[in-house]
């Protein structure tokens, strides 16, 4: 009509959707009407606002009084098919009440299972994965190359985040930061512990946070100012408001003046920090920092806009060269960059290599979740195709009559999704009530308000999926039959209807004994673990911060200590024993060779330490309070490692420190025992003040009083820090923590399986049982007992069940096994775990089969036998 | 009166209808009442209550001329009914007795 290139075109879409909803009749004026606006609205405003417009107004036209009529002339021919399929659906629903209810209660447990794990799995996705920056994020981490062997670890020089960002122009911003640390602050009278980070002023600009008060871009310029959190600010000032210009009082030493208050912006893996200095606080506080040799932190760079990453790796790797003095032919360090948001759930190294980590536990429960929904669908087409037995008559009439094949499939298709839409929203129901123990559970903040609109999304596709899948087989099968075969009942028990239903319950109850035997190995391991003797006694181990003065008067602390009753041995060291880490090269020894590059771990710690500690001495004595020598003391593996003969009294150096080996003790776990125990080196602290920790050894039958003796004893000494301490043990679990998760939520989904395959096989029984309802009746008039017939009802089913045992169990066994090899020291795969699996999953099949059965057989012969 | 009765914004599209006269297609009717009331209506809004109307027996439509604006659709150009003007001018009295029957204390308040 006139020149395209001249007319700007409306959007395509909502033509479409105009032009398929709304009543023909009206069409051609409102589409004109609609493209003269769209004209006019050009003058006005952009293109592409115009375009919205456009969208946005086609949207508000979807009004009843101008779509097409659901009746008269422009009745949509689907729509009423649809209204019909779902009157049916309904009525057969409520004829059968005690299916429906069945087939709703299954699906809804499976689609509430999956719900739960859909949540945990959005949650652990979008953690550290909501910053404003995240593309131009990346963690800097290491490998080094020593004696042929390669080593992964995201600990960097602690001045390494100045240098990227002086030497290379690509570097926007660059922050470093270290594992939470505990600190002790006062305001006035109060007097608490937080635990924080020490960041360069780049942090705030990389990371977003959300500022409750106080300047973001402020945050931390000098070293004397605090960035805090909401709660930090609110147990101090009262409120957040308040908070901004106060001073705190650090370490009952210096004063830091608060800039700003934050809150976290998402699920992050810096939640734990409270409050964040300067970094040079943190240099100032530990003098290893000054060394390039030393990787410890972690280190934050973000690239400038239009970086390219993969360009710009290269350009890093062989930076260490020339600042770290140890790195020479046998010896390197690369560096390489991790984009930040993958961290959280890979950060495993594996041959220096990143592989994995939390990630695992994902796609594992990603799988159970998927095979929890399988099961309830597969409860569903048993169910209907059971039941739909009963609808043969209803089918045959309409194909006698005409109806297609495609609207019967349409027909039951229907039906499905909409008790699946149903028991979504009882799963929704049940949902809300159960999220709050599931959060305690999972260690999660999930609220549903925070969903996005995303996630409801991938809910509501999961409902209708699970509609579809579970209705396909009914639909396609039920469809299929010849009318004529139907009405001349033909098809009383098609084999091939029996087969694939007894296949379905073989799945279904395999898929339960993998659960359960799985649960079952899982919870041996973590018993193992938790148990397991580690060589050192961590019972009745407690620890207690040293700070302020007390390193200083460690001595009157430790000799007065020791007088209080119940208090058997006192030892002060750096961490604990729980988790000792870090290593070095920095050992010499007589008789060492000039390339050994063997990493010892090493940790200071003062007298008695074997003693609290509760090692077994080999040889030599343990440490003593006073001796001003240098002295050491080795395990078990550094004896092998360094090749001693005799190791008591043999000189030893660490660190240039020259000293003697006073003892030897018998290895024990001093990290997680996912990994081999490692050459440990303890050395004698005379200094107090590079020490961390108290550990005393306490006598558990008044344990109460005993920590209540100290904590006076420690605010008598140390009256500016607060008494705080904990047991060694719960410091333990705390390394397995996703472990007791992993146990706690794959046992609560292990018995849902079972019920949900229970549910199934009571349907299954009720179903029989009716059909044979005349059957039982004759029997029991001959003179059959009740026990033959729940025999003969629970029978079959009790051959499919041994039969789906028989496959469940290589296939635990294969998968249990591959996951027990992850550690280092794992439990023999206990066969009688599976000997349990059966004989639950065998236990509960039979009481639900029975449990209908023997009713079924009890009932009086003349009902059943009167009626023809 | 009672049972078709005239909603607010309907009145408001009728009466601009018929000052409108040949000229009161859809887009229209749309501007100028924007135009009076000086906000931005939606093309649903006025598609609505022009259809309800017509069925309520207010108006009577019929086809236009067709332009080049329109991407070559027709428009179809509405006409009041005398059953609308009626029931307008009805309208328009009920307003002034109660106008009329307003406290003049009443209105200065407001």
């Amino acid at each position: 009509m006139y020149p395209s290139d001249k007319h700007t075109i409306p959007p395509k879409w909502p033509l479409k959707l105009l032009r398929n909803f709304l009543k023909t009749s009206y069409l051609e004026e409102i589409e004109g009407d609609m493209e003269e606006r769209f004209q006019d609205n050009l003058e006005t405003f952009s293109v592409k606002k115009a375009r919205r417009l456009y969208a946005w107004d086609t949207l508000k036209l979807l009004r009843s009084t101008l779509m097409k009529k659901m009746g008269g002339d422009y009745q949509l021919n689907h729509y009423r098919m649809l209204r019909h399929n779902l009157k049916i659906s309904w009525r057969s629903m409520m004829k059968n009440k005690v299916f429906s209810g069945l087939n709703i209660l299954g699906l809804a447990s499976g689609l509430l299972c999956s719900l739960l794990i859909f949540l945990w799995i959005f949650d652990e996705l979008a953690t550290d994965n909501y910053h404003e920056n995240s593309g131009r994020l990346f963690s800097i981490y290491e490998r080094s190359f020593s004696n042929g062997k390669v080593n992964g670890y995201y600990h960097t020089p602690a001045h390494l985040y100045r240098e990227l960002k002086l030497k290379f122009p690509e570097v926007e911003k660059a922050s470093p930061s270290v594992s939470p640390i505990t600190r002790t602050f006062a305001h006035g009278s109060k007097t608490l512990k937080r635990t924080g980070n020490y960041v360069s002023p780049d942090y705030f600009g990389m990371f977003s946070y959300e500022f409750v008060s106080g300047n973001v871009a402020y945050a931390i310029t000098g070293p004397k100012d605090i960035a805090i959190s909401k709660e930090m600010a609110e147990s101090f000032f009262g409120s957040a408001q308040n908070a901004v210009g106060k001073s705190l009082t650090y370490e009952n030493e210096s004063q830091f003046n608060v800039s700003a208050v934050y809150e976290e912006a998402g699920p992050s893996t810096m939640s734990e920090n409270h409050f964040f200095l300067h970094w040079d606080v943190f240099c100032a506080e530990n003098k290893w920092t000054q060394s390039w040799n030393n990787n410890s932190p972690n280190t934050f760079i973000q690239l400038a806009d239009q970086v390219d990453a993969a360009v710009f790796e290269p350009k890093i790797k062989d930076f260490l060269i020339g600042y770290n003095s140890n790195i020479n032919e046998d010896f390197n360090i690369e560096l390489y960059m991790q984009p930040y948001g993958e961290r959280y759930l890979n950060s495993n190294f594996e041959n220096g290599y990143i592989s994995g980590g939390r990630i695992v536990n994902v796609r594992i429960f990603g799988l159970i979740a998927f095979f929890i929904l399988l099961i309830a669908c597969i409860n569903f087409m048993n169910l209907a195709s059971a039941s739909s037995l009963k609808r043969m008559k209803e089918i045959g009439v309409k194909k006698v009559l005409g109806v297609k094949r495609v609207n019967l499939v349409s027909q039951f298709l229907s039906e499905a999704v909409l008790l699946s839409l149903i028991s979504t929203i009882v799963a929704l129901a049940l949902l809300v009530v159960l999220l709050p123990s599931f959060n305690k559970l999972a260690g999660k903040t999930i609220h549903l308000i925070d969903l996005s609109v995303y996630s409801w999304g991938v809910i509501l596709a999961t409902s209708l999926l699970t509609g579809l899948l579970a209705g396909s087989y009914p639909a396609f099968m039920l469809s299929s039959f010849r009318s004529i075969d139907i009405i001349r009942k033909k098809l009383q028990s098609g084999f091939g209807l029996q087969w694939v239903r007894k296949g379905l319950v073989v799945f279904q109850f395999s898929l339960s004994v993998i659960l359960v035997c799985g649960m079952l190995i899982v919870s041996r391991q973590i018993d193992y673990i938790q148990n397991k003797n580690l060589g050192f006694d961590r019972t009745n181990l407690l620890a207690i911060r040293l700070e302020g003065d007390q390193g200083v008067e460690y001595d009157v602390f430790k000799n007065r200590a020791l007088k209080l009753p119940g208090v058997e041995s006192l030892s002060a060291t750096w961490g604990s024993p729980v988790q000792i880490g870090g290593g070095t090269f920095s050992i010499e020894w007589s008789g060492k060779e000039e390339n050994d590059l063997t990493s010892f771990v090493t940790i200071p710690a003062s007298g008695d330490v074997v003693k609290t500690w509760g090692c077994e001495l080999i040889a030599g004595s343990d440490f003593t309070d006073g001796s001003k020598n240098y002295e050491y003391i080795l395990n078990d593996t550094a004896v092998k490692a360094m090749g001693l003969e005799d190791p008591i009294g043999q000189p030893l150096s660490q660190w240039g420190m020259d000293g003697k080996i006073v003892g030897v003790i018998r290895d024990f776990h001093f990290e997680t025992i996912r990994t081999s125990i490692e050459p440990l080196v303890i050395r004698h602290a005379t200094n107090y003040a590079s020490l961390s920790d108290v550990l005393v050894k306490i006598n558990p039958i008044n344990a109460r009083e005993i920590v209540a003796a100290l904590e006076s004893l420690h605010t008598e000494l140390n009256p500016a820090f607060p008494f705080e301490y904990y047991f060694t043990d719960s410091q333990y679990d705390r390394l397995y923590e996703s472990e007791i998760m992993f146990f706690n939520l794959s046992q609560s989904f292990a018995f849902l399986a079972i019920f949900i395959s229970c549910l199934g096989l009571f349907g299954l029984v009720l179903f029989i049982a009716q059909q044979k309802v005349k059957e039982i009746g004759i029997r029991r008039v001959l003179g059959a007992s009740i026990v033959s017939i729940t025999t003969l009802l629970a029978k079959d089913f009790m051959k499919l069940i041994l039969f789906s045992i028989l496959i469940g169990i290589p296939i635990i066994w294969y998968l249990m096994d591959k996951w027990l090899d992850g550690y280092e020291y794992r439990i023999n795969m206990p066969w009688w775990a599976f000997g349990i699996a059966a004989l639950i999953t065998i236990g509960i099949a039979l009481l639900t089969l029975s449990f209908h059965s023997i009713k079924a057989a009890s009932a009086n012969p003349v009902n059943s036998l009167k009626s023809e | 009166m009672k049972k078709s009765r005239l909603g607010e914004f309907q009145e408001l599209i009728l009466m601009t209808i018929i000052v409108l006269q040949e000229e009161a297609y859809g887009m229209e009717i749309q501007r100028d009442l924007e135009a009076r009331l000086n906000e931005r209506l939606s093309v649903g809004a006025i598609q609505t209550a022009l259809k309800r109307m017509e069925e309520k027996g207010f108006l009577v439509s019929e086809w236009g001329e067709a332009t080049q604006k329109r991407g070559g659709k027709r428009k179809r150009i509405y006409q009041a009914t005398p059953y609308a003007h009626r029931v307008l001018r009805e309208m328009k009295d009920i307003r002034a007795q109660l106008w009329k029957a307003m406290p003049e204390l009443g209105i200065s308040k407001t």
